[in-house]
């Protein structure tokens, strides 16, 4: 009897003991990583070449700036030969993880730079690398080599080899207001104009393969009047611009707005806003039969679609609630699971998915300007990212997801304003300004990662 | 026969919980729902630089006893943390439709209701100025949450102050949950068994699943040592945590 008791007594001890509750922590932040990258050994450098050196490795460690939150850049000049004479135990006794050491000699074009990555806790080289640098190429090559040494330490691409396309309206010489479409490197620099329209230029989307820009401009349209007489009235029509050809061909020009298309992950799919049922509505378009089909069919306005890398989800700006605010849906049918998103806010706009659907950036009225605001996909954890730093707007993600580029508008005078281009990380810490003096800017798209 | 199942189980449960027994673990997360009433004030940066100034809670932490990794199951089967036919309650207010407000006001008799803030668990349990101010910050709108589950059988007044203590101790163990890079995203995982005394200071740390790194588990650990010393627990409380402790989770 005395061993049953006991028995009982134990099992129900295990019993009570084996159902513990586990008191969940959360994912943890990730601590920085200290980069060196070394001065470089130089080999017989004229003095323009070296000049051309110390700008290569400039460009590199103002790039690994931008990742400031994954690395710690820092200057060392503890050893002059990094690259012939590694010192790993100095390294490591000094915190280092990552260093780059590079050797540079000259060439009759510029010059030619190796470079050794080490990961000094494995105590290895992970990347060896050389590239041949002139004058004329020297910041696409520096990106590529940045990309490297990233996606050697990281084992996933960078934004260096990114662009940006963007409008400004820098060209206004009069009271008519000019829009044009440039394109410019992730870092603000190296900007090309790629449209002479003398009009509005708006809602730029670049295709999968990154060779095609889609983009809206408005252009006098003839019409028949009441009285049956030819007038010209202006029209907001669908263009497609062919980086590879310069050529330019309209795409959609039906009655009223033909605007804000975005592609899908099928370069011949897009996604735009119509107004030809005499409400703004969302349409799938097969660029290559030009069929369309209806995706939101609301008496609501429906605008600004933005479809998840996957196409498996697109949000969109809907009035249908009231006030503008943020709707996700599956666009494969017509207002197929259509899910309110946002329910405060006096305003929203631009509504853009993170790279992987997880999230959604958008800006929102507060106040007496726009803030951007990020939100889960799925309604929850709504966070502030600006504050107190003008008007901020059209915030779009970086492809890497690790970024947002945005608008950001400073008033001047009653009758000056600017507003430029801004970089965050996806925390919502300003990086900095990618554009000065170039007129007011617009809808920032990134193109895509393609490797 | 008896006899010898007897002294099996005598044997396991001697050895503790650092044997190769299967844990029946339960995640319990926030239970209460924050409904967003505006957009948020503070951002991001703002409200991670009001946590980094959150003023510690209390200062006389004592040494710590650390059982080694090595006792610790290693080999033990992953489990789904939340088993199927787990009761898993969602505390959500739910919306009266008009027609029942109305019936429900006219037959409504007058009583005290009792306040929602106080079964909020961080406000009874934390008590560092900063973290006060971090929580009334959230209530105000800065995040949603899950709404998530709460599990079992915690129903009495000590079961639910115990589990409101439990509940605010990640956000104190968050801020010293760092990793390097190249243990980010690899899909770790270790839980550790913390014993508090009854100021709330550390007793001892047990790890009860080891990740199988051993820089990832030493990171969890500091992360709990730094931690402390924790706010102080009720009587009851107290006792609870140290005489079974809690299992903290890493990530869960």
């Amino acid at each position: 009897m005395k061993y049953i008791i006991s028995l009982f007594v134990l099992i129900f001890s295990l019993h009570s003991f084996s159902q513990e509750a586990v008191i969940a922590v959360g994912e943890a932040e990730q601590e920085k990583d200290k980069l060196v990258i070394d001065s470089s050994e130089t080999h017989n450098l004229s003095n323009t070449q070296k000049v051309l050196a110390n700008e290569l490795l400039d460009i590199l460690r103002n790039n690994f700036i931008f990742y400031k939150h994954k690395f710690n850049t820092v200057l060392y000049n503890k050893t002059a030969k990094s690259y012939t004479t590694e010192n790993l135990a100095k390294w490591k006794e000094d915190g280092i993880q990552y260093f780059v050491a590079s050797s540079i000699t000259s060439t009759t074009q510029g010059i030619e730079a190796r470079f050794r990555l080490w990961n000094v806790r494995e105590g290895k080289v992970i990347l060896n690398e050389s590239v041949t640098v002139s004058n004329t190429d020297l910041r696409p090559k520096a990106h590529d080599i940045s990309d490297k040494l990233y996606r050697a330490m990281t084992g996933k691409p960078s934004i260096f080899k990114s662009k940006i396309v963007f409008i400004s309206d820098r060209t206004t010489k009069s009271r008519d207001i000019e829009k044009e479409l440039y394109i410019m490197d992730f870092d603000g620099r190296r900007v090309e104009k790629l449209t002479t329209f003398n009009s509005i230029v708006l809602s730029p989307s670049i295709s999968p393969d990154n060779t095609k820009i889609l983009f809206s401009v408005i252009e006098d349209k003839a019409a028949l009047s009441s009285r049956n007489k030819k007038k010209m009235i202006k029209n907001i029509n669908l263009k497609m611009y062919d980086l590879l050809t310069k050529k330019m061909t309209t795409i959609s020009s039906k009655p009223g707005l033909n605007s804000g298309a975005t592609y899908s992950r099928d370069p011949n799919i897009i996604y735009l806003t119509l107004t030809q049922s005499g409400n703004a509505d969302i349409y799938e378009m097969n660029l290559t039969t030009t069929r369309m089909r209806k995706v939101t069919s609301h008496f609501a306005e429906d605008v600004d679609p933005s479809i998840t890398q996957d196409g498996s989800m697109m949000t969109f700006l809907s009035n249908r609630a009231g006030r503008a605010h943020i709707y996700t849906m599956d666009p494969s049918q017509t207002e197929k699971d259509v899910k309110r998103i946002s329910f405060v806010g006096k305003f929203n706009a631009t509504p853009r998915f993170s790279p992987d659907g997880k999230e959604i950036v958008f800006s929102s009225w507060v106040d007496n300007g726009f803030d951007l605001y990020k939100i889960g996909a799925n309604g929850q954890n709504l966070v502030r990212l600006t504050k107190d730093f003008g008007s901020n707007e059209d915030p779009v993600f970086s492809p890497d997801g690790e970024f947002i580029v945005f608008t950001s508008k400073r008033v001047i005078n009653s009758r000056k304003a600017v507003q430029d281009l801004y970089i965050m990380n996806r925390e919502g810490e300003v990086l900095g300004q990618l554009t000065q003096n170039f007129g007011k800017c617009f809808s920032p798209q990134f193109t895509n990662i393609l490797d | 026969m008896l006899l010898l199942l007897s002294a099996v189980l005598v044997t396991k449960f001697l050895m503790g919980p650092s044997t190769k027994r299967s844990l029946e673990i339960e995640i319990i997360q926030s239970s209460v729902r924050v409904d967003v009433v505006g957009m948020p004030k503070f951002t991001v940066q703002e409200l991670r630089e009001m946590q980094k100034n959150a003023a510690p809670a209390e200062p006389d932490a004592k040494p710590v006893e650390v059982a080694k990794a090595a006792e610790a199951p290693k080999e033990e089967p992953k489990e789904d943390v939340i088993k199927e036919g787990d009761l898993v309650i969602e505390k959500e207010k739910k919306q009266a439709d008009f027609t029942n407000l109305l019936s429900s006001y006219s037959s409504q008799k007058v009583k005290k209701k009792e306040s929602p803030r106080a079964a909020r668990p961080t406000n009874t349990v934390v008590s560092g100025k900063g973290n006060q101010i971090i929580d009334n910050l959230i209530l105000e709108g800065n995040k949603v949450s899950a709404g998530s589950a709460l599990v079992g059988d915690i129903t009495s007044e000590t079961s639910s102050e115990f589990s409101a203590y439990v509940q605010a101790m990640p956000e104190k163990v968050r801020v010293h949950w760092k990793l390097p890079s190249y243990l980010m995203n690899q899909n770790l995982k270790c839980r550790i068994k913390v014993y508090l005394n009854a100021n709330g200071n550390l007793i001892k740390t047990e790890i009860v699943e080891s990740s199988g790194v051993e820089e990832f588990d030493s990171r969890a650990l500091r992360a709990i040592k730094d931690a402390a010393p924790f706010p102080a627990p009720s009587k009851d409380v107290g006792t609870r945590l140290a005489t079974y402790g809690i299992i903290l989770g890493f990530p869960i």
